[in-house]
C-alpha cells in the first residue's frame, strides 16, 4: 500500500514523459538527413547524380538546363551529394512535411 | 570462391544426408540457381559454427527427392525452390503447390527461371 | 465426441508486428496442429537484383527489413569486399560493430515491448519503448536516420564518428542502463509474466538442433551457438562470450534477450574504449566475380547470404535465408499440445520478422 502511494505521488510532481507537441517542437539534429536542395547556379549539367540515383529519381537535361527531381522517390541517400564536382546538390535536415499535391522539384539555370 | 564444397549426384543424396544426421549437423537451407542448362543446387549444413556445403546439379525435368523424412525443417526451402524455380520436388509432405511466398495473382509464373515470361534482364526504368 | 475447429490466427493481429497467418486446428482448447500460411510481403526483391546495378542492390538489401536492416546492408557489403578483394580499414571494421550493437539493442527492446504488450501488460510496454528512445537518438546522431541508416557502403562506412558523437553514445547508454535495470526484475520476477511464459512453448535441446532453429530460440533451449564468434567485422577483438539458458521455454527466450542487451552495452563501451585512428573509406575498383557464402549474427538469429557474381554489372545471383525462415518449423512444433491463449505468447517468442522471410 505504502509503495503504490511513492509512485501515485511520483508520477503526479513529476513533469510529463512526453513531449508536449506543437509547443515544444523536435529540433532535427546535427547530422540528420532530411531533403535534397539544388544549388542550380553551380551545376554544369555532367549528369552524374542521374547515373548514381538507386531510385532513378533524378533527370537532368542538358540542352534545356534543367534539373528535376521526384522527391517523392527520392530515398534521401546523399549519393547525388557525394559524387556531385560543383556542390550543386545539398541536403538539409529537415524532414518534407505533408503536401496534398506531389510536385518534382524543378531548377533552370538562366542561360546567360 | 566457396569453402567446403562436396559435390554429389542426385543419387548420393539420402544416403550423404542420413550420415549428416548421424553426426548431427544443421541443415540452414537450399540455394538454387537457373544456369542456362539445368538448376545447380546447393545445401548449407552446419555443426559447432563450420559450414559444409552439397553441390547437386540436376536438369530441369529431374525430379528432387525431399529431405523431411530426416530433416523437416527442409520443407521451407524445397516449397520456395518449387515457388520461384519450378523444380519438381516429390515426397513433399507439406506442399503448397507453388503458393508458398507467389499469390495466384502474380503475373510471372516462375521469377528466378530465366526462360519464364517477361524475365529478360534489362535496366529496371521508373514508369 | 470430441470436435475439431480451425482457427485462422492471423494476418491481421494485435500481437504480430508483421502479417503471418497460422491456421490452428483446436481440439476442445489444445492446439493439434498449425499450418503457417505466407506471401503477404514478397516483393520479389531477389529476382529484382538480377537487373540492377550491384553498387545500388545494396540500397535495396537495406530496404529488405526495417528493423534489422544495417545488418542486411553490412553482410551485403562484406560479400561484395571479399569477392572484390578489398581489405577494410580497422575503424571501419570498430564503426560497423558499434553500430550492429546498436541496431541489436533497439530490435530487443522493441521485441520486449511487444511480448508485454503480448500478455496486456501495457505501462511495461510504454515503459520499455521509452527508453528505447535513447538508443535511437544515439542511431540518428551518429548515422543520419533512425531506421535504414544507409551508412555503411562497400568498402568502409560513409560516415566518421566524431568525439562529440562516442560522448553522446556514452551518455545515452549510461541513461539506457539505468532505465533497463529498472524494468530488468519486472520481467524475471512479475508472477503474472512468469506464469505466462514458463513452461509455454517447451523446444528441447535435439529438436531444436534437428529442426534448424538459431538465434535465441537456440540459445534458450542450451546451444552456445552464435555466429558473432565467427570473428567479423570487429567481433574478433571484443571479449564476450553466448548467452544461454537451459530451461528451453518462452521465459528463457525472453531472459537470453534481455541479458544480451546488457551484453551489448557492455560490446558497445568495450569498442568505444578500443576504436583505433584511421581512414573510413577504401576506393573499389573493378566489378565482382565469383560466388561467395556469408553469415552474420541478425538480433533474431543467423543470417546467411550467397552471392554469384559474374563479372557484369548485375549480379546473377542473390539469396537471402533469413534467421525466421528458420525458426518457422520449430515454431510449428512448440504449438502442439498448447493451449489456445498460450499460442500468441509462443507465436512471438521466436521473434518474427515476415519482411525479412519473404523479402
Amino acid at each position: 500500500m505504502l509503495e503504490m502511494l511513492g509512485t501515485v505521488l511520483r508520477n503526479l510532481l513529476s513533469p510529463p514523459a512526453t513531449r508536449l507537441y506543437p509547443e515544444q517542437r523536435r529540433e532535427p539534429l546535427a547530422s540528420t538527413r532530411g531533403q535534397i536542395e539544388s544549388v542550380i547556379e553551380n551545376c554544369i549539367f555532367c549528369g552524374h547524380c542521374q547515373r548514381v540515383c538507386p531510385a532513378n529519381c533524378i533527370e537532368v537535361i542538358r540542352t534545356e538546363k534543367t534539373w528535376s527531381l521526384d522527391p517523392y522517390r527520392c530515398i534521401v541517400c546523399g549519393r547525388c551529394v557525394e559524387v556531385c564536382p560543383t556542390e550543386a546538390i545539398v541536403m538539409n535536415r529537415h524532414f518534407r512535411g505533408p503536401v496534398r499535391q506531389r510536385v518534382p522539384l524543378t531548377a533552370q539555370q538562366d542561360s546567360d | 570462391m566457396l569453402a567446403n564444397v562436396k559435390e554429389i549426384s542426385k543419387e548420393e543424396l539420402l544416403t550423404e544426408v542420413q550420415e549428416l544426421a548421424a553426426q548431427h549437423y544443421r541443415l540452414i537451407g537450399i540455394t538454387g540457381t537457373d544456369t542456362g542448362v539445368g538448376f545447380d543446387l546447393l545445401y548449407h549444413w552446419d555443426k559447432d559454427l563450420e559450414l559444409l556445403n552439397l553441390r547437386l546439379q540436376i536438369n530441369y525435368e529431374e525430379e528432387l527427392p525431399s529431405l523431411a523424412p530426416l530433416y523437416l525443417c527442409a520443407f521451407v526451402s524445397e516449397n520456395e525452390l518449387q515457388d520461384f524455380l519450378g523444380v519438381k520436388v516429390v515426397n513433399l509432405p507439406i506442399n503448397y503447390q507453388k503458393l508458398f511466398l507467389l499469390s495466384e495473382l502474380t503475373s510471372v509464373n516462375t521469377p528466378l527461371l530465366k526462360k519464364a515470361v517477361g524475365n529478360d534482364p534489362g535496366e529496371v526504368k521508373p514508369e | 465426441m470430441i470436435r475439431r475447429t480451425v482457427i485462422p490466427f492471423g494476418p491481421q493481429h494485435p500481437v504480430f508486428p508483421e502479417p503471418l497467418q497460422l491456421r490452428l486446428i483446436l481440439e476442445e482448447e489444445r492446439v493439434i496442429e498449425a499450418i503457417p500460411a505466407l506471401g503477404y510481403m514478397h516483393r520479389g526483391l531477389e529476382q529484382l537484383a538480377t537487373v540492377k546495378d550491384y553498387t545500388k542492390t545494396l540500397f535495396l538489401a537495406e530496404r529488405v527489413c526495417g528493423i534489422c536492416s544495417l545488418m542486411h546492408a553490412l553482410c551485403y557489403a562484406q560479400c561484395i569486399e571479399e569477392l572484390q578483394g578489398v581489405e577494410v580499414s580497422l575503424r571501419a571494421k570498430y564503426l560497423r560493430t558499434i553500430w550492429s550493437e546498436l541496431a541489436r539493442l533497439q530490435s530487443h527492446l522493441l521485441w520486449l515491448g511487444l511480448t508485454a504488450d503480448a500478455f496486456g501488460f501495457e505501462s511495461l510496454f510504454m515503459q520499455t519503448w521509452r527508453i528505447r528512445e535513447y538508443v535511437m537518438d544515439a542511431v540518428e546522431f551518429t548515422e543520419g536516420n533512425r531506421v535504414m541508416a544507409s551508412s555503411i557502403t562497400i568498402g568502409g562506412t560513409r560516415r566518421d564518428l566524431s568525439p562529440e558523437g562516442t560522448a553522446y553514445i556514452l551518455t545515452n547508454l549510461e541513461k539506457l542502463e539505468i532505465g533497463l535495470s529498472a524494468i530488468f526484475p519486472v520481467f524475471t520476477e512479475d508472477p503474472l509474466i512468469k506464469q505466462r511464459t514458463v513452461g509455454a512453448g517447451i523446444l528441447r535441446k535435439n529438436d531444436a538442433l534437428r529442426l534448424g532453429a538459431v538465434g535465441p530460440t537456440l540459445r534458450g533451449s542450451g546451444v552456445a551457438q552464435d555466429m558473432r564468434m565467427l570473428g567479423y567485422a570487429a567481433y574478433g577483438e571484443l571479449d564476450f562470450q553466448p548467452v544461454i539458458e537451459d530451461s528451453c521455454d518462452a521465459y528463457a527466450r525472453m531472459i537470453v534477450r534481455l541479458k544480451e542487451c546488457f551484453q551489448s552495452i557492455d560490446l558497445i563501451r568495450q569498442a568505444i574504449r578500443q576504436l583505433p585512428e584511421g581512414q573510413t573509406l577504401t576506393k573499389v575498383k573493378g566489378v565482382p566475380d565469383g560466388e561467395i557464402l556469408m553469415r552474420i549474427e541478425q538480433p533474431r538469429g543467423e543470417l546467411l547470404y550467397y552471392i554469384k557474381a559474374n563479372g557484369s554489372k548485375n549480379l546473377e545471383r542473390w539469396r537471402i535465408h533469413t534467421p525466421t525462415l528458420s525458426n518457422l518449423p520449430p515454431l510449428l512444433h512448440m504449438l502442439k499440445g498448447a493451449r489456445l491463449a498460450e499460442v500468441p505468447v509462443i507465436a512471438l517468442s521466436i521473434d518474427t520478422c515476415i519482411a525479412c522471410t519473404e523479402r
